[in-house]
């Protein structure tokens, strides 16, 4: 088939109506959790992961990237509105976008965030469409070798951009690693830390180590400290960006997206860098530097771009060569993996309708969410004055009815309620949970490429540095080691001067 | 935290060398998950040094401020939802614990309590037992 007949038949899978049903949700949902800082996308896949279980994979995987890229236009309401972003990609967007509603202009901040991540999330599905074929076909000549250190330097990217301490990171990654070992051995069939409990024998399930990780600690970090609401009492006119605003906007937009789209592909935290990068980038470019900070709408539409194109981005690892770039892409491919589904360099070929037709229904929530978003910003400046103790009990349940709705199993609730105390701990302790579950998610895949390698090498690791793109992604990946070894100690050093001092 | 990591590095190490780590050319079940071990020690041994001899606190949140009844109190309730679901079936047993979410934890008025409660349960039970057809159990009372 031809790109146009591809693109044709995304459009007939897209736009059946149940598909069509699933992509609203998914972005209404994603919409509705950016808005909510109580709870994250990560977290809302996470809760819906049951749901998906119960209903085709294609319509599964729309609604998930729905909720992906849905969250990231929600998120810049809040910011907006409330100087609090609703997810960490709208952090940027607060300072200009809360003084330009501080100055009546709350209008066009929120028009400009809509039409820039829709012309963003638009661009990048475009860009998503054209780069993963070559990659995919460039996949085909990797081996297990290959596989394992790209997927060694995705996790370690993902630990050199973690914001905490990187030891913490790196010791969350080998924790999920070690976590995905749990069960029987995929050589030997040996049991693995099962501790004689049968439930055990298939492993710790993902669905509910993520609910309890990323929904239960949620909760219960949010019981502890309350977040403050308050709600800028302004009236939203003009939703519609004026031909000056839009003077100034179009090239932001048009460079955020693509600086988004690209670091979005590299693992890590593309849609969290590329706003900031943005930013930093706008007000270089700009000839008035001094209006950032103080209400330009420069400083809303580039960084809002930034996160919707990031966001498509992070598609093109996950659908070419099976390797998610971060947390969000980790949980969708748990969620094909759940179907039995493993994207890879065939991906495209074997699951034609479901390659074009999210990719389609990408486009077609895109234009949801740009209705979504306008018209409806009063609904989701309601939604946004529901308090979180109506809001906790409701994630609580769902969290509980989900994990058993998918294997009927009270130890899987168990298995959760653990997850999430220990997040809790683990979270207040500094750790951040966005690698453990990445690594889970890697961690058997992982596992199954080295000790294939070390087969195919008759026990040589010459085999991981003699083969150039092996080689290559393992230099780089000991490279960011060393580097970040250097910076804490320079790190430690400095502090203890200053202390010293 | 690490130093209860370095503690599960320790017995995973051990147990990785029960399982047989086999040969460099025929790995065995046990080789990586002792490469595992061994590196969450080193990496746990790192952390503690540095957090212990040169202050380095990362990002803690610490625990400073933690309400830990409200905590308990939620983690008894989930797991009361999980002793008692099949004993009282889905729909008291999720009414129940919604209750007591509502009442106990942040408490609201009796009737929004209530109202979030019978809601809630009527809603999930209808997505989950009736649209995804989930079968709960049905408890001693039989619905």
């Amino acid at each position: 088939m031809g790109f146009f007949e591809n693109i044709l038949y995304g459009f007939q899978v897209a736009g059946q109506p149940i598909n069509l049903l699933y992509c609203f949700m998914g972005v209404l949902i994603g919409t509705l959790v950016g808005v909510l800082p109580g709870i994250g996308p990560a977290g809302a896949i996470s809760l819906l992961l049951p749901v998906t279980f119960h209903i085709p994979p294609v319509s599964a995987i729309i609604m998930l990237a729905g909720i992906y890229y849905g969250s990231m236009y929600g998120g810049s309401t809040t910011s907006i509105l409330v100087n609090i972003p609703g997810e960490a990609t709208s952090v940027i967007t607060c300072l200009d976008g809360y003084q330009m509603a501080r100055q009546g202009r709350a209008g066009p901040a929120l028009g400009i965030a809509a039409f820039g991540s829709f012309i963003a999330g638009t661009l990048s599905v475009i860009g998503l469409m054209f780069l993963v074929h070559p990659l995919a076909n460039v996949a085909l000549r990797f081996g297990p070798p290959e596989f394992f250190a790209l997927m060694c330097l995705g996790l370690i990217l993902v630990t050199y951009l973690a914001r905490g301490s990187m030891i913490k990171a790196l010791i969350m990654a080998i924790f999920g690693i070690i976590l995905s070992f749990v069960g029987m051995d995929i050589f030997t069939a040996q049991q693995r830390f099962t501790f004689g409990i049968p439930q055990l024998m298939d492993g710790v399930g993902l669905i509910p180590l993520v609910m309890g990780l990323l929904g239960i600690s949620e909760v219960l970090i949010n019981i502890g400290a309350p977040v403050p609401q308050e709600i800028l009492k302004t009236k939203i006119h003009n939703l519609f960006p004026n031909l000056k605003d839009w003077k100034q906007s179009i090239m932001p937009i048009l460079r955020g997206t693509g600086l988004g789209f690209f670091l979005g592909i590299l693992p890590g935290a593309g849609a969290i860098t590329s706003p900031l990068i943005s930013y930093a980038f706008e007000k270089k470019l700009s000839k008035s530097p001094e209006k950032f900070g103080t209400g330009a709408i420069e400083g809303v539409a580039g960084p809002e771009a930034a996160n919707n194109a990031a966001s498509g981005g992070a598609f093109i690892p996950l659908l070419s060569l099976g390797i998610p770039p971060n947390i969000m892409m980790a949980l969708l491919l748990g969620a094909l993996m759940i179907h039995g589904i493993f994207p890879g360099p065939f991906f495209i070929k074997k699951y034609p309708e479901l390659f074009w037709g999210t990719v389609v229904s990408m486009y077609i929530g895109n234009g949801m969410l740009l209705i979504l978003n306008l018209p409806l910003i009063p609904l989701w400046v309601r939604v946004l004055k529901i308090p979180y103790k109506i809001l906790f009990p409701l994630i609580l349940l769902f969290c509980l009815i989900g994990v058993y709705s998918v294997s009927n199993s009270l130890f899987d609730v168990t298995l959760m309620i653990f997850f999430g105390v220990l997040g809790y701990f683990l979270r207040r302790s500094g750790f951040e949970l966005a690698p453990l579950v990445l690594a889970f998610v890697l961690g058997p895949i992982m596992e199954r490429t080295f000790r294939q390698s070390l087969i195919i090498s008759g026990g040589s690791f010459s085999i991981f540095i003699y083969r150039p793109i092996a080689g290559f992604s393992l230099l780089i990946t000991f490279t960011l080691l060393l580097h970040s070894l250097i910076q804490s100690i320079r790190g430690r050093r400095s502090r203890v001067k200053m202390n010293g001092s | 935290m690490s130093i209860l990591f370095l503690i599960l590095s320790i017995l995973i190490c051990l147990g990785s060398v029960k399982m047989g780590i086999g040969k460099l050319s025929e790995p065995g079940p046990g080789l990586m998950p002792l490469g595992g071990g061994i590196l969450l020690g080193i990496l746990s041994l790192a952390d503690l040094i540095l957090r212990n001899a040169c202050g380095l606190k990362g990002e803690e949140i610490g625990f400073k401020g933690a309400r830990w009844s409200r905590l308990f109190l939620i983690i008894i309730i989930l797991f009361a939802f999980t002793i008692l679901l099949p004993i009282l079936g889905y729909l008291i047993t999720t009414f129940l614990v919604m209750l007591l979410l509502y009442k106990v934890i942040e408490p609201q008025k009796w009737w929004v309590a209530l109202l979030g409660a019978f809601l809630s349960t009527i809603l999930t039970y209808l997505l989950f037992g009736v649209a995804l057809k989930t079968l709960f159990p049905e408890g001693i009372l039989s619905f």
